[in-house]
């Protein structure tokens, strides 16, 4: 007896392909399988006229599906997800380093992040770079009862019905050895040759792929030679369930590969025996399931982590009726309502075993059991009730379209007890033409760098070179600059510093804003200042820096501007240090030095000027030091100084030379009385004698000008009558100027307590009135 | 294609004396235009492009530098953890020669290990003017391990070209650490302006 379910056309039909996977599979009947009610219901519906139906029903699986449901997002690699160990042991290590901290994120993070972008973009245009195809698989299983191959295979295989000349033929064995060797051992020549035979049978145009054998089960799957190249990712495992789950003669078998993009996986299984044996089945098929494990390029995968699964082999579940019953059944092909009792479709329909698979439509006799060699049923004493142990089941991932299903029959090879089954189906698959995907995925990229680069901000800056030509000392000088956004987008901007540098720009330099935002077309005045005091001066005066610096500032996300910065100091007598006026005999401002090794000047010839002038016009004046000066006729003081032009070519009142005097002492880099002598001088303080001590051991150039200085007060103090000027006066006012704490102590940080006012001042007073100490 | 979900980056800056053509390759190679005015560069200006390889992606971060001398100090800002460079000349000018060659010395000496040095002789499309010698380039490039080509920003020629042999060169070994970002960012002390106002 045969079935022959012929396929002669492809239609298109197309329903809805969940509703399809959500149906369990019912017997000839495919007009009823959009109606769940009707299909539960227990009127059975009417056989099936013709096998054409069932073959519609087959297509009407092979559903196009909607790109957009069907293709949710592709999962999210797990690097990909949010800020990488990577990445955060990168900012870790960055805030360690100083020149390394940065503000934005590492950018391995961006790249996961673009990679992942493109390959979603790539995936929304995957219709232009792929062609919709579809193979036929072809699922054959025999239980061969430990026969050998005696008989050709050629009904099975090469079924003269079949229209397509199948793509990939998987076919597997149950008891292909019953031996003690295959059990025990493993022994597995005995499948030598079987698989010759299904060679010879399949002829040339195939080659194998991969056999795999657990005791008597074997899976063996051949492709056509011409689709080997595009099949990947071969691998195999198995799954015992006999005793202990290992030694057992039960189990599964199972092949994986890629064909193409398409992801199979097989599994040939022989389940527990016998009619009562039905949860055992159950078990065997979940663990089997559970157990089979294999390992692709994005981790451990199970089977059903494939677009297309298959499970095919002795499943062994029973027809729980009378002997004579289904033999009656089995003489009017009323298959329907034997397949209502059949335990696999009762278990199935109970979600208690293969979940969410599903069978073709099975119109074919029970292949259960013969007698061997016969087209008898058991006619032993058992008398075994028919059944179809042999199946064909399939499941589609849900990001898969459905098979359609060719043919599901039975063939009349007779030297077993089971008839053997093959079903064969269409696969569609995508092939992707690997030029187009190249083509689209560079626009792509290009895409994006375009709109990466349109959108990185950018401005304008009014100049890159900022002059502030002549700078005198601690006289401020505003510049400004312009900065204009120019771009699409907000800019944000800031000052930064030069690499292994902590500062933005030269001491003498102020920045502000040093750092701000501006929307598109907005502008931002950035102010920058020079201003040289007695701290910054020392620079150019003392160690010969030119005036300069070059500014980097930097917009987030985007370009750096270079500004240079340019400015000519004149050189000046204050925030100079004692030790190299005196190597000035002319004009400072001219900077012509006396070479180190030719005697110096005694004190600066600054100082003797000041002091010259004041001698001759204001000993006499009231309040002198006591009243302050006038600025700007001290700035003109000060450039007679520098430039040892005469005081008599300008105007100015005696104060603000007596106040030149207390600035130019102030401004010296280093008092009169060293930094490193300050503590002993407060210690000294206390009496006249140790006062002397510590005088003397002033560098020369220091004690020159201590004892000028002194014999100057002294001077004043004779005219006290006139001026009005007391010693306490004199020496609280000088002691503040020529005994003073580095700026780099703490002692500097905090005004002095009246303590230390008072041990300064006592100070200079022991030398103005005891005369004969600085003798 | 299999790699095609993995971005390679690398940091990639351009050395070269003033006005050589460095923003010119950049915007050829980026934009795919050439002006022939193109403003000098004082600072540096940051553009991303990627190269497609057969078997893999390179997204270049490249940092077109100031070619002025004044700027020279500034310079190890930019290839400081730059895994590629090209080091452009004026094939009309011995000078511009010259200057490469310092920069390539200056790259090997304080550049990253294993830098990918281009040596680029530009304005290809003047090559009448010509006063370096391919031959005598050629010769210096293939002695110190680089890659050399001449270009032309203005015809486009070789630019692309350029690039694409510089992102083969690089190494995509599992282990490469992304290219450094932008510009690092050092936490600014501000004392110096702050002390103003504090008093």
């Amino acid at each position: 007896m045969s079935d022959v379910n012929e396929v002669s056309s492809i239609t298109n039909e197309s329903i809805n392909n969940q509703q399809q996977q959500q149906q369990q599979p019912q017997p000839q009947q495919p007009q009823q399988q959009q109606q769940p009610a009707q299909s539960q219901s227990s009127s059975p519906p009417p056989l099936p006229q013709k096998p054409q139906q069932i073959i519609e029903n087959g297509l009407s699986s092979i559903s196009i599906n909607d790109p957009q449901s069907s293709n949710p997002t592709p999962p999210i690699e797990d690097n990909n997800r949010g800020v990488s160990n990577d990445a955060i042991k990168a900012s870790l290590d960055g805030l360690k380093h100083n020149s390394l901290k940065t503000s934005f994120p590492t950018s391995s993070q961006f790249i996961d992040v673009n990679a992942q972008w493109i390959h979603n973009k790539l995936k929304e245009r995957e219709p232009e770079f792929t062609e919709k195809k579809a193979m036929t698989i072809f699922l054959g299983t025999w239980n061969v009862n430990g026969k050998k191959p005696t008989e050709p295979l050629d009904l099975w295989l090469k079924d003269p019905s079949m229209t397509l000349q199948p793509d990939v033929y998987a076919i597997g064995f149950q008891e292909l050895d019953l031996t003690a060797e295959a059990l025990l051992l493993g022994d597995t020549t005995r499948s030598l040759p079987w698989e010759q035979h299904i060679l010879s049978t399949l002829g040339g145009d195939y080659v194998k792929l991969l056999s795999k054998q657990l005791v008597g089960i074997l899976l063996c799957v051949y492709v056509r030679k011409e689709h080997r190249q595009h099949i990947a990712h071969v691998q195999s495992d198995i799954a015992a369930v006999g005793i202990m789950g290992m030694m057992g003669n039960k189990g599964g078998v199972a092949i994986r590969f890629s064909f193409y993009n398409t992801t199979i996986c097989i599994i040939n299984s022989h389940l527990n025996a016998h009619m009562e044996n039905v949860l055992r089945r159950n078990q065997d098929m979940k663990d089997i399931a559970k157990n089979i494990k294999f390992v692709a390029e994005e981790g451990p995968i199970n089977i059903f982590d494939h677009d297309q699964l298959f499970w095919i082999g002795d499943l062994n579940y029973r027809i729980p009726l009378p002997d004579y019953e289904v033999k009656e059944k089995i003489k009017k092909r009323d298959f329907y309502n034997l397949f209502l009792v059949d335990q696999l479709n009762q278990q199935m329909k109970a979600g208690a075993v293969f979940e969410g698979f599903q069978e073709p439509p099975i119109s074919f006799a029970p292949t259960y059991k013969y007698d061997a060699g016969t087209e008898e049923y058991d006619s032993s004493e058992k008398r075994r009730t028919p059944a179809w142990c042999d199946r064909i089941l399939w499941k589609t991932s849900k990001k898969a379209e459905n098979v359609g299903i060719l043919s599901y029959k039975r063939h009349e090879l007779l030297s077993s007890d089971h008839r053997p089954v093959s079903a064969s189906f269409i696969i569609k698959f995508k092939m992707v033409i690997p030029e187009v995907k190249n083509r689209i995925y560079q626009e792509i990229v290009k895409e994006l760098d375009k709109k990466e680069n349109d959108s990185m901000p950018d401005a304008n800056i009014s100049t890159n070179m900022v002059d502030f030509e002549t700078i005198k000392f601690m006289t401020p000088v505003t510049k400004q600059l312009v900065f204009e956004n120019i771009g699409q987008v907000i800019a944000r901007f800031q000052f930064i510093p030069k690499l292994d540098e902590s500062i933005l720009c030269k001491p003498w330099l102020k920045i502000s804003p040093i750092a701000g935002m501006m929307i598109p077309k907005e502008k931002v005045t950035i102010d920058l200042t020079i201003y040289v005091d007695n701290l910054t001066s020392q620079a150019f005066n003392v160690n010969g820096e030119s005036m300069d610096d070059i500014l980097i500032l930097h917009l987030e996300n985007g370009k750096d501007y270079f500004i240079s910065i340019s400015g000519n100091f004149q050189r000046t007598c204050f925030g100079n240090t004692l030790e190299n006026l005196v190597r000035y005999p002319h004009p400072i401002r001219n900077n012509i030095p006396i070479p180190q090794e030719q005697k110096k000047l005694s004190i600066p010839k600054e100082l003797w000027k000041i002091i010259d002038y004041i001698y001759n016009n204001g000993l006499k004046e009231e309040g002198l030091f006591i009243k302050s000066g006038v600025t700007k006729e001290m700035e003109a003081i000060r450039d007679c100084l520098d430039t040892a032009e005469h005081f008599s070519t300008i105007s100015f009142s005696i104060h603000s030379m007596a106040e030149t005097l207390i600035r130019f002492l102030e401004s010296l880099v280093e008092p009169v009385i060293p930094f490193n002598m300050y503590q002993q001088a407060l210690d000294a303080s206390s009496t006249p004698h140790s006062c002397k001590q510590l005088v003397s051991h002033l560098p020369s150039v220091n004690y020159n000008v201590f004892f000028y200085l002194i014999s100057f007060l002294i001077e004043v103090l004779s005219h006290q009558q006139e001026n009005q000027l007391t010693a306490d006066q004199l020496a609280i006012v000088f002691s503040t100027i020529l005994l003073r704490p580095s700026p780099l102590s703490p002692l500097s940080q905090f005004p002095p307590d009246a303590n230390i006012v008072k041990k300064k001042a006592d100070l200079i007073l022991h030398f103005l009135i005891s005369k004969d100490l600085i003798n | 294609m299999n790699n095609n979900n993995k971005i390679f980056q690398f940091k990639l800056v351009l050395l070269g004396e003033a006005a050589v053509g460095k923003s010119s390759l950049v915007l050829r190679f980026v934009r795919g235009h050439f002006l022939d005015y193109q403003e000098s560069t004082i600072g540096a200006a940051f553009l991303a492009q990627t190269v497609c390889l057969n078997d893999t992606t390179v997204k270049f971060e490249i940092w077109d530098t100031a070619g002025q001398e004044r700027y020279h100090t500034l310079a190890p800002m930019y290839y400081r953890g730059a895994q590629a460079a090209i080091v452009v000349y004026d094939i009309r000018s011995e000078d511009s020669f010259e200057r490469a060659i310092k920069w390539v010395k200056e790259l090997q000496r304080q550049g990253s290990p294993n830098i990918v040095i281009a040596l680029a002789g530009n304005k290809l499309d003047l090559a009448a003017k010509r006063k370096v010698e391919t031959a005598e380039a050629q010769q210096y490039a293939e002695e110190n391990g680089l890659l050399f080509m001449e270009t032309s920003a203005k015809t486009s020629q070789n630019v692309n070209e350029l690039f694409v042999e510089i992102a083969k060169k690089l190494p995509k070994t599992p282990t490469t650490r992304p290219g450094s970002g932008r510009l690092p960012i050092p936490p600014i002390d501000n004392n110096n302006n702050k002390k103003k106002c504090c008093n």
